[in-house]
């Protein structure tokens, strides 16, 4: 069985943390009682301890699958610890009290909005927030938590010649083994036959949240005012249309990439039990070739409509997810199979001298060494990879040559045959190269989404 | 159905489930089935768990066990309440009283805030006793659910799927069902409840018309005898859904009425209003005389009826 999935990238290196993703999807979706806390979309520093607080961390909240002889178990249920997350571990969800900036009296000083809580209409103390790390500048307290920094000689990274960041910006990944779906004894939560979109049915949801804690990105959020839980819906009405999700259109680092991929129903199982060293590999694997005519027969057998067909094959996701391996899957230990990749940051290359006006010996040419940047390997590898280096390396160094290429053509006036080579060591062709650049460089095309007829699902088989 | 039957049906059911239990080592719960008396009363039934019907009532204690035959399983351990029944002519009362340190009620931002419940399950018709697991399509359930501080739900299960979107339809349910479990239409939302929590202890009494006014709504006959289920979640301990604790299969018996009410077995459709308690206590006691005689006249002009029916036919 062939089945067509909706599916984005994010790449971290254009990111700048502007938050307007978060500001969108907040006015489109959550912006009502009982969501104040809730971030559909949310952007987090890095290294931090995110939103909620060490999510990541699933001996604290119990989130995704253990594979346990040759079996897959939702942690929730072999830990028999159904506990969600407390509003302290998200935040507090305060407004201002502006009101005052107009009514106060003429006095010496200055009036003050002061923080006003959105859950009891009193004043409070902030001390918390959605991405205190970075707003409210407590960095120096929590980047030293974050759980990436497994294997870390951690104290190196966080003086301040050694320190680095970027953001990680953060929907829900619309898993392919989602454990939220699985958790749901009312079989509230479903995935959409057609692009596989996970949807929570405000009916059927009687608000018990066990899909709050099996989520392990903790991208389902429980409305206290309705009593149901909801999570990010790719914006579907927008999907069906062809149009991008609003965070994708309103993202101003254009970082954004939507599309859709095919995949073999029948490897899901095999991929999401697959060990850890090879579980980004077997991910990949699953994913099929949209231009293989065998994969569009089998396809078109199991009802996916040809425009999906057509779309997989123009898709941004195919090409940086599973043809250039450059995007990488987020924790994928948690074994959900998340359709939201992330292209790793390069993080800035560093432009300094030494004092003979040579670039220091940490570069090879220009550019920099892998394993000499900022960002230490084994901390994107927990990140993205389960631990596996060399799947960060294998994408980072594609990043690196694609930019020597344009270098070598357009600063050294080499031919493009010439410099084909650096392009050649890394497995890429001078096609990829310019579709590469007209994506990640410019920015153009940056979404292809087939619009979603009723009448062309008419032939998609039910899920199991 | 007669006694004897039930109480064997009660009887292996209580037998089935200690036996599951001891399987799943869980604790056994229904080593002895209690069996719960509603004591007829000639007049009004409180309302308010401090009155004093509730006190001289006594009281049937019920251990409860971890639910532990579907997921999501509760962790082992026990939890008893204590129940006391009540009727009048045109209604029925339960009183159900535990122990909880904590008071565990929804509050805004409570995302982790799990409401104490419980409820009680009967069968729909009372000459069965269904699956003690929410029932079956032959045989469904009828739940009154109770959740702090003051919701009260009735609800249906197992029939769901056993009925066509037209019989959905005509009974007031959405065409296809959303779940096993389901809440009757709003006409059926008859219970009423108050509660009480003091000193570590909840109080709660829910009242409904003993009639049945719908076919999946349970009908509480004088004199008659049917099955009933405990169940109760725990709030500070995240009970929800499937992690709850219940009883076996119980006995609910409706006393026979005193000499003069006794007669009264036809279904009656009680005209269903939430204020009927309150009103009732204002209504003198020879109204129900009255009333009650009228009732005989007309069950026993019915019986004649219908008896004639099939000799001329």
């Amino acid at each position: 069985m062939v089945r067509a999935q909706v599916s984005m990238v994010m790449v971290l290196d254009k990111c700048i943390g502007c938050h307007t993703c978060s500001i969108t999807c907040k006015h489109v979706w959550t912006n009502r009682e009982g969501m104040e806390y809730a971030w559909w979309n949310n952007v987090e520093t890095r290294p931090g301890v995110g939103y909620p607080v060490r999510w990541e961390d699933q001996e604290r909240y119990g989130g995704g699958w253990v594979a346990e002889n040759g079996k897959l178990r939702l942690k929730l249920e072999k830990d028999g610890n159904y506990k969600p997350p407390n509003i302290n571990d998200y935040y507090h969800p305060f407004t201002y009290d502006y009101e005052t900036l107009f009514t106060e009296e003429l006095k010496e000083e200055q009036p003050t909005a002061n923080p006003v809580s959105l859950l009891t209409g009193e004043r409070i103390d902030v001390r918390w927030g959605p991405n205190w790390d970075d707003d409210l500048a407590g960095g120096d307290v929590y980047a030293g938590m974050d759980p990436n920094w497994k294997s870390v000689e951690k104290e190196i990274y966080l003086n301040y010649k050694g320190v680095f960041m970027f953001w990680l910006p953060r929907i829900c990944n619309h898993c392919i083994n989602p454990p939220c779906l699985v958790s749901c004894p009312r079989k509230a939560v479903y995935k959409r036959e057609e692009d596989g979109i996970v949807l929570i049915d405000q009916v059927r949801c009687r608000g018990y949240r066990y899909c709050v804690t099996a989520c392990p990105y903790k991208k389902v959020y429980y409305n206290w005012k309705t009593g149901k839980s909801e999570k990010c819906i790719f914006c579907y009405p927008r999907f069906e249309t062809g149009q991008a999700p609003v965070c994708t259109e309103s993202c101003v680092g254009r970082i954004r990439y939507v599309g859709v991929v095919l995949y073999d129903e029948s490897m899901v199982e095999e991929a999401a039990k697959a060990p850890l060293e090879r579980i980004v590999e077997a991910q990949r694997d699953m994913i099929l070739d949209p231009w293989d005519p065998e994969v569009v027969r089998m396809a078109r057998e199991s009802g996916v409509p040809d425009n999906f067909i057509k779309a997989a094959r123009e898709s941004p996701v195919y090409y940086m997810f599973k043809k250039w391996e450059i995007a990488l899957p987020i924790h994928p230990e948690f074994r959900t199979l998340p359709m939201v990749v992330y292209v790793p940051p390069l993080n800035p290359v560093i432009t300094t001298l030494d004092r003979r006006g040579l670039y220091s010996a940490d570069y090879r040419d220009v550019l920099p060494i892998i394993d000499e940047l900022r960002i230490p390997i084994r901390y994107l590898a927990n990140m993205f990879a389960a631990g596996n280096e060399e799947e960060v390396r294998k994408a980072l160094r594609k990043l690196i040559a694609i930019r020597e290429y344009f270098r070598a053509v357009n600063v050294e006036g080499q031919s493009s045959i010439e410099a084909s080579r650096i392009l050649e060591e890394n497995g890429l062709s001078r096609e990829d190269a310019d579709l590469m650049y007209k994506w990640l460089a410019i920015g153009k095309e940056r979404w292809v989404i087939p619009t979603s007829k009723k009448e062309l699902r008419i032939g998609i088989a039910r899920r199991g | 159905m007669n006694k004897g039957r039930l109480l064997a049906l009660v009887l292996l059911a209580s037998l089935a489930i200690t036996a599951g239990s001891t399987m799943l080592d869980t604790p056994l719960v229904t080593a002895q089935t209690p069996e719960l008396v509603a004591r007829f009363v000639n007049g009004s039934l409180p309302l308010d768990p401090g009155a004093k019907l509730w006190a001289d009532l006594d009281l049937v204690e019920v251990t409860l066990g971890s639910q532990s035959i579907v997921y999501p399983l509760t962790p082992t351990s026990v939890a008893t309440l204590r129940i006391a029944a009540a009727y009048n002519l045109s209604h029925v009362a339960f009183y159900i009283e535990w122990d909880d340190p904590s008071m565990d009620v929804e509050v805004p931002g409570g995302l982790d805030v799990f409401a104490d419940a419980v409820a009680m399950q009967f069968p729909v018709s009372d000459d069965s006793l269904p699956y003690i697991c929410m029932g079956t399509v032959s045989d469904p359930v009828y739940i009154v659910y109770w959740k702090a501080p003051e919701m009260v739900e009735a609800l249906v299960a197992g029939s769901g799927y056993g009925l066509s979107p037209e019989e959905r339809e005509a009974l007031g349910l959405s065409k296809t069902p959303k779940s096993p479990i389901e809440k009757l239409p709003e006409s059926e939302q008859d219970w009423i409840s108050s509660a009480t929590y003091e000193d570590g202890k909840w109080r709660l009494v829910v009242v409904r018309a003993s009639g049945s006014s719908h076919p999946l709504e349970t009908e509480f006959r004088p004199g008659g005898e049917l099955g009933i289920v405990l169940a109760r979640w725990e709030g500070s301990e995240y009970e929800r859904g499937g992690l709850k604790k219940i009883s076996g299969w119980m006995s609910l018996k409706l006393e026979e009425p005193p000499v003069g009410f006794e007669t009264v077995t036809e279904t009656t459709t009680v005209e269903k209003t939430v204020t009927v308690v309150e009103e009732l206590e204002r209504v003198p006691y020879s109204v129900f005389v009255v009333a009650g005689l009228a009732l005989i006249v007309a069950a026993a002009t019915i019986y004649v009826m219908l008896r004639r029916r099939p000799s001329s036919g």
